[in-house]
């Protein structure tokens, strides 16, 4: 072949596919020559410089959705009157010294998938009890009797086709119920190089809840833990929430020296959404203080918590 | 002074106290016309009717909104390059004017909210968690007048909530949830209200009719629907009604004599028992009347039920419709006497014709329940919209006038909001337009003013 310079060209209107197909190749080629070279050339010139590569960096943002998420009115940014709100919500018994007591339970006639969920839940909750649920009581009688007995919590998980989806969150006395979808659970057996979770209680973590729901979903989290951790133990629980998600994530935590951390999993790891938020405690037929439907996803970049 | 009436025919002012004007918008004052000034001493403030909005949360605050006019679209000006354009729009854009009053505390959440009209002074009546009455003032928010309702939130157990309130011709009326109905003096100033009557427990709503004041419809869990007279409740006028004549097989002689039937006008009858013969149900959540001559009444259930009364033809309701299927908690009077708002406990709030009981309209984009809503002419452009104030923390604003019931405006308020009410009669002054001055203002700013006006003829 004589090589030509390609690059004027127009490779697809040549109708002989070989020469077609020669002269495209080269054009490639030629592309990411002078693409490597101008790497090249710029990876030199900062060696020597370093200010350059920052400016660069800096210029160089690329948009993702989640810096170029749309600007919601309910961001809590530093409002007196919200933390005024806050601190007499119905959290404020928890943030003032009360120790939680959590509840479990299950949807009615659940399968060991459910119940095996159910038994690591536990472990990551001190301070939390598992009771098989019966036949005969109604959800609010049921409500009624862990009030009775001062459970702060009470946590439900819901279960279809042998595998639990769903976890609603009642925060006793009175306190809002979140219901969460549930997904991508992990058994801490499947996990590998997964730790053994020790009894200390560990340290919260709660990522990215910025908005005013944000803000009652993560108390709400935060509620469900004691308030002072053990940190001998070393043991962290991670609430990450990233457009709407809530990563739910435990690990131990060590420290090499100090700049690096070495992490080891430990027990499940599980993806909430939070679904509905209701005021009060868990009512069919009880107000919603947020619901989430499917006409309110207008753009992609818009979340809600 | 010249009367311009070129220049300013579309603005129409009237004398306006200066306690009623508002701080304006924009609080720079701009020059105008510099050319114009030889002329005039000062150029006229032009005021406008706009809507003021009160809403009430469950933290006890008040908030007053006032929002923004729409800013008219601009021509765009080829000359400035775009970015000053858009900083001159984000220095501009009108901002959301909201005045809070009062401080957080859950104990004073506010349940009921009404106008009351007291010597020629328009003022705010507040109605709180913990029984207290507070007269007040729309402007600032201070507190005319405090009384106390005793049969709200009485014993350990806090029980007791208001369930209606209103003021007409110096009468207050309250309503509690466990039957105690006050109608108060306010000329002798008292410190809690009279009680005239109690009507039993397990009551949700209590209303009187907006022009005839005495006349009280009551319903609850279990109580059905009953029409009573206040005039009589309270001893003010003996009972009119006429006795019964034939009196050899009715009951309805004795019927009267009763205590509990004192005073009523009229008490809705149960539906007839359902498909499988049983018995319905009766849980009223909320009532409305909707005519002038207090004739019809408009209830909703618990059981997602929305009937329509009229009492002088039938005990049984004319229209008994099922809507969706969660419970309906409150309703509102629609954009015309035929329509009703309802809401349920989810996010839909929607609009019934009453006449074929169809759904006729859903007013989208609310994320949680909606607590108060009401139905208001917006004055720019002679519209009705639809106010609404929801758990979800945002007062929002709905055009009726199209099918699509476009959200016009929202405000978040960062409370859950229990109560709206809307002050139709609220005067501003209108910034004068700036975009225009400052251009003008340079132009003549820059002519040299020349002695002669006639250009110089002769050589």
């Amino acid at each position: 072949m004589v090589k030509t310079d390609v690059q004027g060209i127009s490779a697809g209107d040549i109708k002989n596919k070989h020469k077609r197909e020669d002269i495209y190749h080269r054009q490639k080629a030629e592309k990411a020559k002078a693409k490597r070279e101008r790497r090249l050339q710029i990876k030199k010139e900062e060696d020597k410089n370093p200010e350059l590569k920052e400016t660069r960096l800096k210029n160089n943002v690329p948009k993702t959705i989640d810096n170029t998420r749309e600007k919601e009115d309910t961001f809590v940014e530093d409002d007196e009157e919200v933390a005024q709100e806050e601190a007499t919500d119905e959290f404020a018994q928890y943030f003032s010294g009360q120790t939680p007591k959590i509840l479990i339970t299950t949807s009615k006639r659940a399968t060991p998938a459910c119940y095996d969920f159910c038994a690591e839940v536990m472990s990551i909750f001190p301070n939390a009890q598992f009771v098989k649920r019966g036949e005969k009581h109604e959800m609010r009688k049921i409500i009624q009797f862990a009030k009775n007995r001062e459970f702060t919590d009470m946590m439900i998980v819901n279960e279809d086709n042998k595998t639990p989806n769903a976890i609603t969150l009642v925060h006793l006395p009175d306190g809002p119920t979140a219901y969460f979808k549930l997904t991508s659970i992990t058994p801490a057996d499947k996990i590998s190089g997964h730790g053994r979770p020790t009894a200390h209680q560990p340290e919260i973590i709660l990522n990215n809840f910025n908005t005013r729901l944000g803000h009652t979903v993560g108390r709400m989290f935060s509620a469900l833990f004691p308030q002072l951790p053990e940190f001998e133990g070393r043991q962290v629980v991670t609430f990450h929430n990233q457009r709407d998600f809530i990563f739910v994530r435990r690990h131990r935590y060590v420290f090499k020296d100090t700049e690096r951390v070495g992490l080891q999993e430990l027990g499940p790891k599980f993806t909430l959404k939070l679904k509905w938020l209701q005021k009060g405690t868990y009512d069919r037929n009880g107000e919603y203080e947020w619901i989430f439907k499917q006409e309110m996803e207008t753009s992609r970049r818009k979340f809600f918590l | 002074m010249l009367k311009s009436s070129s220049l300013s025919s579309h603005c129409a002012w009237s004398p306006i106290s200066s306690s009623e004007i508002v701080q304006p918008v924009e609080k720079k004052r701009v020059t105008i016309f510099s050319f114009y000034s030889n002329f005039f001493a000062f150029w006229p403030p032009i005021h406008f009717q706009i809507m003021r909005y009160f809403t009430g949360d469950e933290s006890g605050l008040v908030k007053s909104i006032v929002f923004p006019a729409p800013v008219d679209e601009k021509r765009v000006k080829k000359q400035k390059p775009a970015e000053e354009n858009d900083e001159d729009k984000q220095k501009e854009a009108p901002k959301l004017q909201i005045n809070v009053f009062g401080t957080v505390s859950k104990d004073e959440g506010v349940e009921k909210m009404a106008w009351a009209v007291i010597d020629d002074q328009k003022q705010l009546i507040v109605a709180r968690k913990n029984g207290k009455i507070q007269f007040m003032s729309p402007e600032d928010g201070s507190i005319i007048k405090e009384m106390v309702d005793e049969n709200i939130c009485v014993g350990p157990k806090k029980e007791g909530s208001f369930i209606g309130l209103s003021f007409k011709d110096g009468m207050l009326f309250t309503a509690s949830s466990n039957g105690q109905i006050s109608w108060t003096d306010m000329k002798s100033d008292p410190k809690s209200t009279t009680v005239i009557a109690s009507l039993g427990k397990d009551l949700t709503c209590a209303r009187v009719h907006p022009s005839k004041s005495h006349i009280l419809a009551v319903g609850g869990k279990e109580r059905e629907l009953t029409v009573y007279d206040m005039n009589v409740l309270s001893g003010k006028e003996e009972d009119t009604t006429p006795a019964p004549t034939n009196t050899e097989n009715s009951t309805a002689k004795y019927k009267k004599q009763k205590e509990s039937s004192k005073g009523q006008l009229f008490q809705a009858k149960n539906v007839k028992n359902d498909y499988l013969d049983l018995r319905v149900p009766v849980w009223i959540t909320d009532l409305q009347f909707v005519d002038e001559e207090a004739n019809r009444l408009v209830t909703a259930t618990h059981y997602h039920q929305i009937r329509v009364y009229d009492i002088k033809t039938a005990r049984r309701p004319v229209l008994d419709v099922e809507v969706g299927n969660k419970p309906i908690k409150r309703i509102s009077v629609g954009i015309n006497d035929n329509q009703i708002l309802y809401a349920d406990t989810t996010n839909d709030l929607g609009a019934i014709d009453i006449k074929t009981g169809k759904i006729v309209a859903q007013y989208k984009g609310l994320t949680g329940a909606a607590t108060a809503f009401c139905t208001t002419t917006d004055n720019a452009n002679n519209s009705k919209i639809v106010v609404s104030v929801s758990l979800d923390r945002f007062l929002r604003i709905h055009e009726t006038t199209s099918i699509h019931r476009k959200l016009l405006n929202k405000a978040y308020l960062k409370q859950r909001l229990t109560a709206i009410i809307v002050d139709e009669d609220h005067y501003v002054e209108e910034p004068a337009k700036k975009d225009v001055d400052e251009e003008d203002d340079a132009l003549w700013n820059n002519m040299t003013v020349t002695s002669s006006k006639r250009k110089n003829r002769s050589s």
